[in-house]
């Protein structure tokens, strides 16, 4: 039977491939029908708000909340932040030229490129390189401190369990190192948002209230990342942008080298969407998997995220 | 098993009609519309299924824990609702019979043709475990029955494929 199991995955896989349907005009057609989303690849900023807004906030959860509530063998990096200064991003300056500057969204967009591997030579980092769950946007957290914040929140032990905005700003002044200058905007009963003006905090309470809050996403940079999973031979990755730059995603195995590559130039309140193919039938393991987002704005900053595959897609269900 | 349901103050709210939206219409239709294809057989209705789920649902999915999930058990639900209203073995003869009248380019063949063959829970169960890999447990919560019967259905499906395919073929 597991030849039989086997051979089905295989099939599956390649039957799948067939079906190609056109995401950009089923988008087009389904954001006319929500009414307010703009066309994909809109030139037009649709963004109201600076930093990523509830939906996106939602989107992260699934991959903050595990990295926040169920204990893992190993680091889980969701980090969107200002350069780091890594050995790994040497030599990964994006064309300046081609670059479109966000006062000219009319600009002409090359098409996105997506290639089978990474053709410069450059392999992912080390799983030990990893220091931190915001490494790169708050470079102090470490594994150390966010442990024992996770198992403080956990359990309760400390002031946790106060109001959200209170648990908001004791996580800034003591994790982030942040002045907490924002504000606390309640999303339902359970999930609250705080907006800083270093970027926003996701508040999430997984019971009733005297239970604890939990920090369950921080994002910074104007940077959203979906991530639709790794199914087969295939990973999808989109990522908008509040300003213009070009986005670079790769994926590829730990201590191993990069599989895939995308890079598209997006306009100011864009979207691309990277379909990543990383199946080989000597393929990594989606625990073994990384996918990088990069990206270049068009005023000369940088920002980057990193992410586990094993922390991407719907919850593991114990 | 975490929830997926909304609380009813969150049903209430308003849609969030803003770029995550789309982000995450992006990084999932391509996938939601192969496993409708899969469920249904035929992708220009998988297509129509995907999209309808997702207009229905993306007012909640700023406020739901695993967004993606949600939307998975919603495209799940409508293909059986699509599988309900064709009848469950019109459907499959229709699927059979229809779509090899048709290019077939943009559609699976062969295997889907074995799956439209199968009891319409068994190749859920199927599609979910081999296509999306999802564990028995969290199969078992979409489907809204218990491991044991994940596990029958598995079992009892992968025999029929074998038979319908033969051993050689598969």
């Amino acid at each position: 039977m597991p030849e039989l199991e086997n051979e089905l995955r295989t099939r599956l896989r390649q039957d799948a491939e067939r079906v190609r349907p056109d995401v950009d005009a089923a988008w087009s057609d389904v954001s006319r029908r929500l009414g307010a989303a703009p066309p994909a690849r809109s030139r037009t900023p649709a963004w109201q708000r600076p930093w990523l807004t509830a939906s996106v906030a939602a989107a992260l959860l699934a991959v903050f909340a595990a990295v926040v509530l169920v204990p893992g063998d190993g680091p889980t990096t969701v980090a969107v932040g200002p350069e780091s200064d890594s050995a790994d991003e040497a030599g990964d300056a994006p064309d300046q030229a081609a670059r479109m500057s966000a006062d000219s969204p009319e600009a002409a967009t090359p098409r996105p490129t997506t290639t089978s591997a990474q053709q410069d030579g450059e392999a992912p980092p080390e799983r030990s390189s990893y220091v931190g769950p915001f490494e790169g946007m708050f470079p102090a957290v470490t594994w150390e401190t966010y442990d024992r914040l996770r198992h403080e929140m956990a359990t309760g032990s400390r002031a946790w369990t106060a109001d959200p905005e209170q648990v908001a700003t004791r996580f800034l002044q003591e994790v982030i190192g942040a002045e907490p200058d924002g504000q606390l905007r309640p999303i339902g009963d359970q999930v609250a948002e705080y907006e800083w003006s270093g970027g926003r905090l996701v508040l999430r309470r997984y019971g009733p209230p005297g239970d604890p809050w939990v920090v369950t996403a921080a994002d910074a940079a104007g940077v959203q990342v979906g991530i639709g999973g790794y199914r087969g031979m295939e990973l999808s990755v989109a990522v908008r942008l509040e300003r213009a730059g070009t986005v670079t995603v790769r994926t590829g195995a730990f201590d191993s080298e990069w599989v895939a590559a995308h890079t598209d130039e997006v306009p100011a309140g864009g979207t691309t969407e990277a379909r990543l193919q990383v199946g080989r039938e000597d393929a990594p393991g989606p625990d073994a998997l990384l996918v990088e987002v990069r990206v270049d704005f068009a005023d000369g900053s940088t920002a980057h995220a990193r992410y586990r595959a094993d922390a991407i897609g719907p919850p593991s269900g114990d | 098993m975490r929830s997926l349901a909304l609380s009813p103050r969150d049903q209430d709210r308003q849609p969030a009609a803003d770029g995550g939206v789309e982000v995450l219409f992006r990084s999932s239709y391509v996938q939601m519309v192969r496993l409708a294809t899969f469920l249904v057989g035929r992708s220009e209705v998988a297509e129509e299924l995907v999209q309808d789920a997702f207009v229905r649902v993306a007012p909640k999915l700023s406020y739901v824990e695993a967004p993606a999930a949600y939307l998975r058990v919603a495209v799940v639900n409508a293909c059986r609702s699509w599988q309900r209203k064709q009848g469950r073995e019109r459907s499959a003869l229709s699927v059979l019979a229809g779509d090899r009248d048709q290019a077939v380019s943009d559609r699976p063949c062969e295997l889907s043709d074995a799956l439209a063959r199968l009891r319409q829970r068994q190749r859920e169960a199927i599609v979910l475990r081999y296509w999306e890999d999802l564990p028995e447990v969290e199969i078992a919560a979409l489907l809204g029955c218990r491991p044991g019967t994940v596990k029958s259905l598995l079992s009892r499906g992968l025999a029929a494929l074998r038979e319908e395919l033969g051993d050689d073929d598969a």
